[in-house]
């Protein structure tokens, strides 16, 4: 009789709380989950819609980060991008994760565009080798991107 | 409706069933393993039965003992952790089969969820400790926590130096609880640096100070300061949590947030409200807020039945963006050492976007 009360209690505690927080309806929505129009929030930054089309300008070029057979072995052209980076250990950095979900201070590509790699124990260029440095507002998609948990939307 | 009204009416509802239970409140069967809820039944601070003062890893002797003897259906002759007199081990290891529920093609998996080492050496008794968390698997091995552990003499402080878990929040084993996974404190996230801790009386208060790059080198300036507290009572225990990890220039991470728990019998109640505040270099500041509630009923002895509901607002400004979590599950001690359980999961989003199907998944985890 006490475990049925007790059930009782947590059934009642708990479906309040989710009648009062429910999932949303998406009004307005993409099927990412960002407003439909929308393109440079911070809150809605998304890897196909706008932190690719910075690789495919800048890093997915022949003979870089592209093609059969990518600088590190990580190709940033669209469709292998992600698995190229997400929680891939750096090669110049081991220590360090390519891309760490919601930590970008701890992801080598964030260190790497922005030249701080050999603060965290990287080597290498400054990225886009060769090329102009990404621009503040590039580099903050990337790194707002990673914030949100470097979804591969 | 937003959080904070939410909040309020969960809050009300809260206290009177907690008030109404309180009244007809006997004395739980007593239950330990590495999850809060059990905490929160004993009544017990998270240094009780971990070597870790704010919880998570490795067990102390008492801890250990306890898992042994009372929490399995069947207890049998127990096992000392002491290699010798001041060395000590324990271990982890976790294998999950899990299993999408869809019309789609099938998708199941077997997967060594965790596979983790302890070392505790005991260099001075009650002074000074050197504890190892290594992982052993999955993918390669990595260090998770490593820290020398000096505790205050006579004013229940300690100092603990190296690598370790941040002091942040309910502690739960569950990484993929959005208080967990998007507050970023998660067993994935140890940091390095300095960590201090005072537990006089019913408090627990720890503070750290890390590099904020999740075990990482540093790559700023910036440090990460998280700090816990809580009043911890037999019946209930309530506490605030708060990070701020700066980063390059203006950037910065702000977490805070509250939790709490509460036992009525053989129920524990448990919850979490965290707010989190990404603020880029340049752009405006993204908000979330992620919630945890879930609740723990212990149907005999080494048999409990799990409840939990995960809630997070994407983002503030952006209405009807919520997702929302739910895991239903039962776990079995049939004897120590030993845990089975089966969860049922559920992923809610936006009608519009496409989730995870349902899951089933069946847990075996040995523990010592």
């Amino acid at each position: 009789m006490r475990s049925f009360a007790s059930a009782m209690i947590a059934v009642m505690v708990i479906a309040t709380v989710a009648l009062g927080c429910p999932a949303g309806d998406g009004t307005g929505l993409d099927e990412f989950g960002n407003p439909d129009g929308s393109g440079t929030g911070s809150d809605s930054v998304t890897l196909s819609g706008h932190v690719q089309p910075i690789f495919n300008q800048n890093c997915a070029l022949s003979g870089c980060h592209a093609g059969t057979s990518p600088a590190q072995g990580m190709s940033l052209a669209a469709g292998s991008a992600y698995a190229s980076i997400v929680n891939v250990p750096s090669a110049e950095a081991p220590a360090l994760r390519r891309v760490r979900p919601f930590q970008p201070d701890s992801s080598y590509l964030v260190h790497k565009v922005q030249g701080t790699q050999a603060n965290v124990g990287g080597s290498g260029a400054r990225m886009p080798l060769g090329g102009n440095p990404l621009s503040a507002t590039e580099i903050a998609r990337i790194r707002t991107w990673i914030t949100l948990g470097a979804k591969n939307n | 409706m937003r959080l904070l009204n939410r909040v309020a009416i969960v809050g009300v509802v809260a206290v009177v069933s907690g008030l109404t239970a309180l009244r007809s409140a006997h004395a739980a069967s007593a239950v330990a393993s590495s999850e809060p809820h059990l905490a929160i039944r004993t009544g017990l601070k998270c240094s009780a039965c971990h070597v870790n003062r704010s919880g998570g890893g490795g067990r102390s002797d008492y801890g250990s003992m306890y898992a042994q003897t009372q929490l399995p259906m069947r207890a049998y002759p127990t096992r000392s952790r002491a290699l010798t007199e001041y060395l000590a081990i324990g271990w982890d290891v976790r294998t999950v089969a899990s299993g999408y529920v869809s019309d789609r093609s099938p998708q199941t998996a077997l997967e060594l969820d965790e596979a983790n080492m302890y070392l505790e050496a005991r260099l001075i008794d009650r002074l000074l400790a050197l504890y190892v968390d290594e992982t052993l698997g999955p993918g390669r091995a990595d260090t998770r926590e490593a820290f020398a552990l000096m505790q205050l003499p006579g004013s229940g402080g300690y100092v603990k130096a190296g690598k370790f878990l941040l002091p942040y929040g309910l502690r739960l084993q569950d990484d993929a609880e959005y208080v967990r996974q998007q507050t970023g404190f998660t067993y994935d996230t140890p940091d390095i640096g300095v960590e201090f801790g005072f537990e006089p009386g019913p408090l627990s208060w720890f503070v750290s100070v890390t590099n904020g790059t999740a075990g990482a080198a540093e790559g700023n300036d910036g440090k990460q300061v998280t700090s816990s507290a809580a009043l911890v009572f037999r019946q209930f225990r309530l506490g605030g949590s708060a990070s701020r990890n700066e980063g390059d220039g203006a950037a910065r991470r702000d977490v805070f947030g509250g939790f709490g728990g509460v036992r009525i019998g053989r129920l524990s109640l448990l919850g979490e409200v965290d707010r989190i505040e990404e603020r880029p270099p340049v752009g405006p500041v993204l908000k979330q807020d992620a919630v945890y509630v879930a609740g723990d009923l212990l149907l005999a002895k080494g048999v409990n039945a799990k409840a939990t509901y995960g809630y997070f607002d994407r983002s503030r400004a952006i209405p009807e963006d919520e997702r929302v979590r739910w895991r239903f599950g039962l776990e079995l001690f049939p004897v120590g050492f030993l845990r089975a359980a089966m969860f049922y999961t559920v992923d809610q989003w936006i009608p519009q976007a496409t989730t995870d199907p349902d899951r089933i998944s069946l847990e075996f985890h040995l523990h010592f």
